[in-house]
């Protein structure tokens, strides 16, 4: 039940009685006064709308009877009886009953209608949105009691007024394009910041909604604002405190993040990005002002990069360094993703990150195997000293008897120039043998930085066979040699490959060394591992390896013999992965262990 | 290289010496020919004792001049292969890096020298034709040898009881009681041995039966 409708039933009796007093008395005058039927109706009349605007139906039906009855039974000839003599005055007396049982429907429909109206705007004031309606004209027609509660304006203030004026509006857009959607779609929404009375600023979501006519015209907006002000703040705090963690994040992680857009060739860079690069945050970052910090010999391919990004739109990936002024060298790593840009056109976002810590401590890291690697070639050429005295030895023992038979043609009698000559050329030819096996033997002693070049695996097959063909003899092994030819060029360090396969066919050796009733033999296999490796195997029929052995052979400090490190395998290892390769140890059947290592073949264009 | 020395092998005349090398690394092996084709010796070349083992040897005085670290059958692993199968060819060793124990064991088994690389022509020379020297009298030896076993096989079973006694310095009479025979038989016996065996004296024809072996062995075995 309504306040309203409670209210009437309150104020039920206290109507009826003053309606029928009212009656009684306007009866009694019009009587007393003698005026006539017509005019008496017309006071009736009156009474009736009145008691039916204040609110009965059923009081102003009663009247209606019995304005119709007092009517016959005082002012229609004859008087004091309910005979009506004439045809005309029964007539007036139905018409009169009519009129006023119309007459209050109507005031009653009346006044339902002015009910619900006014129910719906309590309805308006209850929401705690602030809602406004402005004609096309843009004056306020309505203002709720929110509207009231947010921008401090009564509706009587605001009734009235120019809402842009009133509030001071700051639109997100410029006025007109809202228009258009507001007009195509007959609803926008946005963010505003009005102004209250007190002249604080508030920004509002705002709904709008349009209002029109039977023929579609304009004639009404409706606005809701809502008051997201501190939702706003809330926002924008967590946004700087994001910004602040990731602002500090950047930096312990030496990663900046930077944007560059490629239709109008802006960069942004992070705070780190700046740092890194050692610009002014004030400077506004530039093409320019990046390439000129970019270590001249990675500049070409920086450019390249850059280039290439420009013109195929390709993410990018690219390792570089930085020089600056003072000679002090960063490593930098930089990847750019491509994005669409919200304001059209392609934006590459990325990262870049300063490796230099990360660089500095793999330089030292493959200084340090490459010294281990050394100090165990050295190693191993102590084992194989027998084996190269042999090898010049026997080149010298040639040189010498060369040379004696050489003067022995000489002194005969006439002098054989021929055969002394044959044999003079095979001193020299002798001497050169002599001389490669000691430069080879001093390129596995120098303490040499790995070169990557190209190299020929077969060559250093060869070679690596050459300075264990006496360490052979010695442990009565026969080596076979199985070499794909036409293997493609690789790149690697050859003095280091020699090494592992110097290190893997002494260890088949070894391993065959105690075995009896067969033949103790050992391969040496070079051959295309799928498109893009090559794989070079050494199979010996020894004792072969446990299964524990299988697993931990290249663990540094993992050795089988009485007097080994354990280092050999560990260091074959590490030379073969820095070479981007792999090496494997399995079982050979029936006898022996597979030692393998493969490749890999490089891309064309890397050469 | 090797169809050469295929050749020389079978070319070599009975009378010229030849040295067998056996090497396994080239450039010495013609290194070798060249020093001793120099000073007139014919040579053959081997890369490995398995090559050897294959290869007819040549009917003169050879020697052979041996590496020690070879593949497969090593130098003094195959001297005493050859000791073993009873061929006796003079051997002369080289050696990158030999030790004494090494030398020690291999003169003992009879190599002629034992020589470290690099080594003088003349040592070499020296020790080849030392060599080939002996290994030319143990061929004459063999020679002669051969040509009294022959006489002594054309000699009847009492003729070579009857040397054997005589070969030990027996008297004709002693000779007679234990063959059982005459004195008279025994003396007709001696000459004819003394003819057949193209003996000058009686100290000729002892130094005949103790080459062959046959002087005091005889009887026993005839004794029964």
């Amino acid at each position: 039940m309504t306040r309203a409708q409670s209210d009437r039933y309150q104020q039920a009796p206290m109507v009826w009685l003053l309606g029928a007093s009212a009656f009684a008395a306007a009866t009694w005058l019009c009587y007393r006064l003698n005026w006539n039927a017509a005019t008496t109706a017309c006071v009736y009349l009156i009474i009736i709308v009145v008691s039916s605007l204040a609110g009965s139906f059923l009081l102003a039906v009663l009247f209606s009877l019995v304005a119709a009855a007092c009517l016959d039974y005082y002012f229609t000839e004859p008087v004091f009886t309910f005979a009506v003599a004439k045809v005309e005055d029964l007539s007036a007396l139905t018409a009169f009953l009519i009129t006023s049982v119309v007459i209050t429907a109507l005031m009653r429909r009346l006044r339902l209608l002015a009910q619900k109206h006014r129910e719906q705007a309590e309805l308006l004031d209850l929401t705690r949105d602030s809602v406004f309606v402005r004609d096309a004209d843009d004056v306020i027609t309505y203002w709720n009691r929110a509207g009231e509660e947010l921008y401090g304006w009564k509706p009587e203030e605001a009734v009235g007024k120019r809402a842009q004026e009133l509030l001071k509006t700051v639109f997100p857009a410029p006025l007109e394009r809202i228009g258009e959607t507001l007009q195509r779609d007959g609803y926008w929404e946005g963010e505003l910041v009005h102004t209250r009375r007190d002249g604080t600023q508030v920004i509002a979501a705002s709904r709008w909604a349009v209002q029109r006519d039977q023929i579609g015209k304009h004639v009404a907006t409706l606005e809701t604002n809502n008051d997201i002000t501190e939702r706003k703040r809330t926002e924008e705090a967590l946004r700087r405190t994001q910004e602040t963690y990731l602002a500090e994040a950047q930096q312990l992680s030496r990663t900046g993040s930077f944007g560059w857009n490629l239709g109008t060739g802006a960069i942004y860079w992070s705070d780190e990005g700046y740092r890194i690069f050692g610009l002014d945050t004030e400077q506004k970052p530039n093409m320019i002002a990046m390439l000129s910090r970019v270590h001249p010999d990675d500049l070409p391919r920086v450019q390249e990069v850059i280039r290439r990004a420009e013109l195929t739109l390709q993410d990018f990936d690219v390792e570089y360094r930085l020089q600056f002024p003072d000679e002090t060298v960063k490593y930098l790593h930089l990847v750019a993703k491509r994005m669409a840009s919200a304001a059209g056109g392609v934006d590459f976002v990325g990262a870049v990150m300063d490796i230099s810590a990360i660089r500095v401590a793999q330089l030292e890291l493959n200084e340090t195997r490459s010294q281990l690697a050394h100090v165990m070639r050295v190693n191993s050429l102590g084992e194989l000293t027998a084996s190269i005295a042999h090898e010049v030895n026997q080149s010298l023992g040639a040189v010498v008897a060369n040379a004696e038979a050489s003067l022995s043609w000489l002194d005969r009698d006439p002098a054989d120039l021929e055969e002394a000559r044959v044999a003079v050329e095979r001193i020299v030819r002798d001497g050169h043998r002599a001389g490669e096996v000691i430069r080879r033997v001093r390129a596995l002693a120098k303490k040499a930085d790995v070169q990557m070049a190209p190299i020929s695996i077969n060559e250093i097959v060869d070679e690596a066979v050459g300075l264990v063909q006496h360490e052979a003899l010695r442990y009565k092994v026969a080596l076979r040699l199985s070499r794909a030819a036409d293997l493609p060029e690789l790149r690697g360090d050859r003095i280091q490959l020699q090494q592992v396969l110097i290190n893997l066919m002494i260890n088949g050796m070894e391993a065959m060394q105690s075995i009896q009733g067969r033949a103790r033999e050992l391969l040496i296999r070079s051959e295309r591992d799928g498109v893009d490796r090559v794989q070079v195997s050494v199979v010996d029929c020894g004792t072969g390896l446990s299964a524990v052995g299988v697993e931990r052979i290249f663990d540094a400090f993992y050795t089988t013999k009485s007097a080994g490190m354990g280092m050999g395998l560990s260091i074959c290892r590490s030379i073969i992965q820095a070479h981007g390769g792999r090496i494997t140890a399995t079982s050979n059947q029936p006898y022996g262990t597979i030692m393998q290592f493969t490749l890999p073949v490089p891309p064309p264009e890397a050469s | 290289m090797t169809t050469r020395s295929t050749r020389t092998t079978e070319a070599v005349a009975a009378l010229e010496p030849v040295v067998l090398v056996v090497d396994d690394d080239a450039p010495m092996r013609e290194a070798l020919q060249s020093l001793f084709r120099s000073v007139g010796l014919q040579v053959v070349l081997f890369e490995s004792t398995a090559d050897l083992t294959r290869a007819k040897l040549p009917n003169a005085a050879s020697c052979l001049v041996l590496d020690v670290r070879l593949p497969g059958v090593g130098g003094l692993e195959f001297q005493t292969i050859l000791a073993a199968a009873g061929i006796e060819i003079p051997i002369i060793f080289m050696t990158g890096h030999g030790d004494i124990p090494m030398s020690v064991q291999a003169m003992k088994a009879g190599a002629v020298d034992f020589l470290t690389k690099p080594f003088r022509q003349q040592d070499m020379i020296h020790a080849v034709n030392k060599a080939l020297a002996a290994d030319r009298k143990r061929r004459d030896q063999v020679a002669t040898v051969a040509g009294l076993r022959a006489l002594y096989e054309s000699l009847t079973a009492r003729e070579r009881d009857v040397m054997a006694q005589v070969a030990l310095g027996s008297r004709n009479k002693r000779i007679a009681a234990d063959l059982g025979i005459s004195e008279v038989t025994v003396k007709v016996h001696r000459v004819n041995v003394m003819r057949k065996m193209k003996a000058a004296s009686l100290a000729d024809l002892v130094r005949v039966a103790d080459l062959l072996g046959v002087s005091g062995v005889n009887r026993s075995e005839t004794k029964p």
